[in-house]
């Protein structure tokens, strides 16, 4: 495989489903991606957004209706070319939601069979069975059968069976949305570190946004059937390029104002009031309507009033004690804050606190305008 | 410590004993010619009789009998199984592109009485008067190959099998297309990213985590085979093959006084016979694990057919012409000559045999009346029963009573039909009852005979009922009574119409109980039918099918054009 060449190339890829009474339904939209080696993407996006169809095109499950696909640098999918390679020949694996384990097949045999079916011998097989079971430390399981195991465990053997041949290019489709939250957490981390050791390249669908930030090298938010922004799980996180993407990745506290001039600087006229943003923020003109929006984890609650001149005066509506944070919901006026802070005590509801904020927390887009 | 604990006594809900009393009384009714069949034939005087083994014994050729029925049905449903299965496949997991021919391919037999396609297959086949041997003949003539003998033979070994082939393959496709209908179709893409071919997805995936489908199919077929009477009756008795299940009827019917004990004791080996074919199922699967239904809903990603498609498409077309179209031509031409010929002249062509069957109290048109009327009312009666039994049942999961009759109404399934006939027979007809001749006999043993597939319809429905809508209800102040016929009822209404088509077909186009339980005093059209058969009077027969076919259709159509558009 030629080192220059990416893992994964997709071209300007479409693909439109057909509903009932005509209608079409553009599922990707002149989607273009490219993955090297080691690359951990995990496509983000809400139900209904085109991510896994995009991940099945990958896999050659589903047949785009135009655009390119190459992995490892030869072509599986060009509509140009009118080349389509099954999936059979694409040489991927695939973690599935269901996981998709083979009920008569015993784990040991589940794992082996993508290696049957490339040929190899019985010795290779049992070696290689052999080293996948132990590196997911289930050697205990290799003569169950599926049903007899537990999510979790089924999940590892899921994954030793798409790892199993050592492709370079792995797919998850939402592999960890059927196992319980402490299991999730476990599973999570467990797959970073062997991505990360073996070094293949994951696509990675998921509409939690909080699995996507600690799996991905890359995030790539999906909206509508296109990648509204790709980059970084920190870069997406504190820049998001888009109101949209602000909003669905985190949580997010969204004030609407008016640019004006106040004084030097250039200031937002919001229901709190005029806040000060310095000039790189705000990169709007006098009399334009935009939206602030904050993280959460940014403010900070305190009972006393602070020295800031930004700070504003408001009433604990709801509070909740998540161990390393504690939630809040603030009202200040007829505006609601989100504010997560660590401490060791819960401000009580009710209680009346002050809510500050530095003002470089805000990140600014135009704001929507109202449908 | 309380120490005592007192159970809450409710209110008795009204409905709920209606309910009981209907199961017990259908359980009864089940249970008690069955019990009473064997006291009265093994012991006299409460002291076992052996008189019946020695009846027995004096019958000829047990051995080529059970040989006979063992090996005619063995080898059609080994046949079906592969046939049923290829169909299942390709219409449910390939390109093929023909829905509707794999919609309407499990629903013809339903359409078409066996003994209607048997007697077409007759028409067709038969060595002298059959069309296609005629057909093929002049073809073969003018081709200059001379005067040949007669090409086909229905009346032999390879006839017999085929004739039941047509009938079991659809119990094997049905069964089989459900199973992969349901199967999660991610478990076959799985496969095909490790890199298995289409054959072996089929080989080492979809089969083997479909096979409590193929075995149940089969299993199926095999039941099937031994009770059906019609199809060995005018295919096997011409050719000399005489089946377990002709023999049995023939007991009853056919000698004077009625061989009792000898029928129960062939019907015996009947039930010997679908009991090993249970344990064979059994033995197949047990250990085995298999797929559960997945219900994700997702479309599955085809097997591309390639060049193989057009072949397949033509091949399936074929059979439904060979199954279906052929035999229902040949009684159709048939029912308009004026006799049975291969050489079939328009100038004769004659409406009289359909005026003759519609005049006034001709024995056909009286049984055509009754079958419809049994028909109608079996079936609302049927399917009442089996809902309000399936009701009583999941709302008394887990007591002894339910046990018992959930366990009665499947019973009459294991029990072959005709030992059911023969029970029917011994306990209703005579003292104290006295319901020979009566149209009540019939309707009692039809309800009895089809209980099972009624209420498997209802309990299916049933369960498509969410428990959270009946408990809402039950919440919101209804009686278990207003429950059932304001919420349950209308919600399983589709699938009580389709199990009403299913009993209202079998039961106005029933034939095993009816050659036993029906005469001249109660006719119905399978007794019609056996009537005409016996006289060997072709055009008539074959315009009594073409009618009875036409009927079953109707009444199918209707009510699937209903279901299909309350959806």
């Amino acid at each position: 495989m030629a080192a220059d060449k990416p893992q994964l190339d997709i071209e300007a890829l479409t693909k439109s489903f057909h509903r009932a009474k005509g209608q079409e339904v553009r599922a990707v939209d002149n989607v273009s991606l490219r993955m090297e080696m080691g690359d951990f993407v995990v496509l983000l996006g809400p139900s209904g957004c085109g991510k896994t169809t995009l991940l099945r095109c990958v896999a050659g499950l589903e047949s785009p209706d135009s655009g390119s696909i190459a992995l490892g640098g030869a072509e599986v999918y060009s509509s140009a070319r009118r080349l389509e390679v099954p999936p059979e020949r694409r040489n991927l694996g695939m973690v599935f939601q269901s996981y998709a384990l083979w009920p008569h097949m015993t784990v040991a045999a589940n794992i082996g069979y993508p290696l049957r079916m490339a040929g190899q011998c019985r010795a290779d097989i049992d070696a290689r069975v052999k080293r996948m079971l132990e590196m997911m430390r289930i050697e205990d399981l290799a003569n169950q059968y599926p049903g007899q195991i537990s999510g979790g465990q089924q999940q590892r053997v899921a994954l030793a069976r798409a790892l199993a041949r050592g492709d370079d290019m792995i797919l998850f489709d939402e592999p960890l949305s059927n196992v319980d939250a402490k299991v999730r957490e476990h599973l999570r981390l467990e797959l970073l570190a062997m991505q990360r050791e073996l070094g293949f390249a994951a696509l990675y669908v998921t509409h939690d946004q909080e699995e996507a930030m600690s799996l991905a090298t890359q995030v790539a938010v999906v909206a509508d059937g296109a990648i509204s922004q790709i980059g970084s799980p920190q870069e997406v996180y504190s820049n998001p390029k888009s109101l949209k993407v602000a909003k669905f990745i985190g949580s997010a506290n969204q004030l609407d104002g008016i640019v004006t001039r106040g004084g030097s600087d250039l200031a937002v006229d919001t229901p709190l009031g005029r806040i000060r943003l310095p000039e790189a923020v705000l990169p709007y003109a006098e009399g334009g309507r935009v939206s602030l929006v904050s993280r959460p984890e940014r403010w900070r609650i305190a009972k006393s009033r602070p020295e800031t001149k930004e700070a504003w005066q408001g009433r604990v509506r709801a509070a909740a004690f998540l161990g390393a944070y504690n939630h809040y919901l603030v009202d200040l006026g007829k505006t609601e804050l989100q504010v997560w802070q660590q401490g060791a005590q819960l401000m009580p509801i009710g209680s009346e606190i002050w809510c500050r904020v530095e003002p470089d927390s805000f990140v600014v887009f135009p704001a929507e305008t109202p449908a | 410590m309380t120490g005592v604990t007192k159970s809450v006594s409710r209110k008795p809900d009204g409905f709920v004993l209606i309910a009981a009393a209907i199961s017990v009384f259908v359980a009864a009714l089940i249970i008690y010619p069955l019990g009473w069949v064997i006291v009265d034939i093994f012991f006299t005087d409460w002291r076992f009789d052996t008189t019946p083994f020695e009846a027995l014994a004096q019958e000829h050729g047990l051995g080529q009998l059970i040989l006979n029925t063992v090996l005619a049905i063995g080898a059609a449903s080994a046949i079906a199984l592969v046939i049923g299965c290829t169909f299942a496949w390709l219409s449910e997991r390939t390109d093929l592109g023909m829905p509707f021919l794999g919609k309407m391919l499990p629903v013809i037999p339903l359409l078409i009485p066996p003994i209607a396609g048997a007697i077409g297959w007759v028409l067709l086949a038969a060595p002298r008067a059959g069309f296609l041997n005629s057909w093929l003949s002049s073809l073969a003539s003018l081709m200059g190959f001379g005067q040949t003998g007669p090409l086909l033979n229905i009346f032999s070994w390879p006839g017999l099998i085929f004739v039941y082939v047509i009938y079991l393959v659809p119990h094997v496709y049905l069964s089989v297309a459900a199973g992969l209908r349901n199967l999660d179709p991610s478990l076959e893409e799985a496969a095909r990213i490790s890199g298995a071919r289409p054959l072996a997805i089929l080989r080492d995936v979809t089969l083997p985590a479909v096979m409590p489908a193929v075995v149940s199919g089969g299993v199926l077929a095999l039941i099937t085979g031994f009770a059906l009477f019609s199809v060995p009756l005018i295919v096997g008795g011409q050719g000399g093959i005489e089946v377990l299940s002709v023999r049995i009827v023939h007991a009853m019917i056919a000698s004077y006084p009625p061989k009792t004990g000898v029928a129960l004791l062939l019907g015996l080996a009947i039930i010997v016979l679908i009991g090993s074919s249970w344990m064979l199922q059994r033995a197949v699967l047990r250990g085995g694990r298999f797929a559960t239904i997945g219900g994700r809903g997702m479309r599955s990603a085809t097997v591309k057919l390639g060049g193989w498609r057009w072949p397949a498409r033509i091949v399936m077309t074929s059979y439904l012409l060979i199954s279906s179209v052929l035999p229902l031509v040949a009684l159709a031409i048939v029912s308009v000559q004026p006799f049975w010929t291969a050489n079939i002249s328009f100038e004769h062509l004659t409406f009289k045999h359909y005026a003759a069957l519609f005049s006034s109290n001709s024995l056909a048109w009286t049984g055509l009346r009754n079958s419809i009327l049994l028909g109608v009312v079996g079936a609302s009666l049927g399917m009442l029963i089996a809902a309000v039994i399936s009701f009583y049942i999941a709302r008394n999961r887990g007591s002894r009573l339910a046990g018992i009759i959930d366990g009665a109404t499947k019973l009459p399934a294991a029990v072959s039909h005709l030992v059911i006939g023969i029970a029917f027979i011994s306990t209703f007809a005579g003292a104290p009852f006295h319901l020979h001749g009566t149209l009540a006999i019939l309707l009692m043993a039809y309800l009895v005979l089809y209980i099972p597939q009624a209420s498997l319809t209802a309990g299916t429905a049933l369960a498509q009922v969410g428990k959270e809508l009946v408990e809402a209800s039950l919440i919101a102040g209804a009686s278990t009574g207003s429950t059932l016929m304001r919420v349950t009822l209308p919600l399983m209404m589709s699938g009580l119409a389709a199990g009403w088509t299913m009993l209202f077909v079998l039961t106005a186009g029933d034939i095993t109980a009816s050659a036993m339980l029906a005469g001249n005093r109660n006719p119905v059209s399978g007794f019609v039918i056996l009537d005409l058969w016996t006289n060997g009077s072709f055009p008539p027969l074959a315009a009594f099918a073409m009618i009875l076919t036409a009927l079953l259709s109707t009444v199918v159509m209707v009510t699937l054009a209903w279901t299909w558009r309350r959806r």
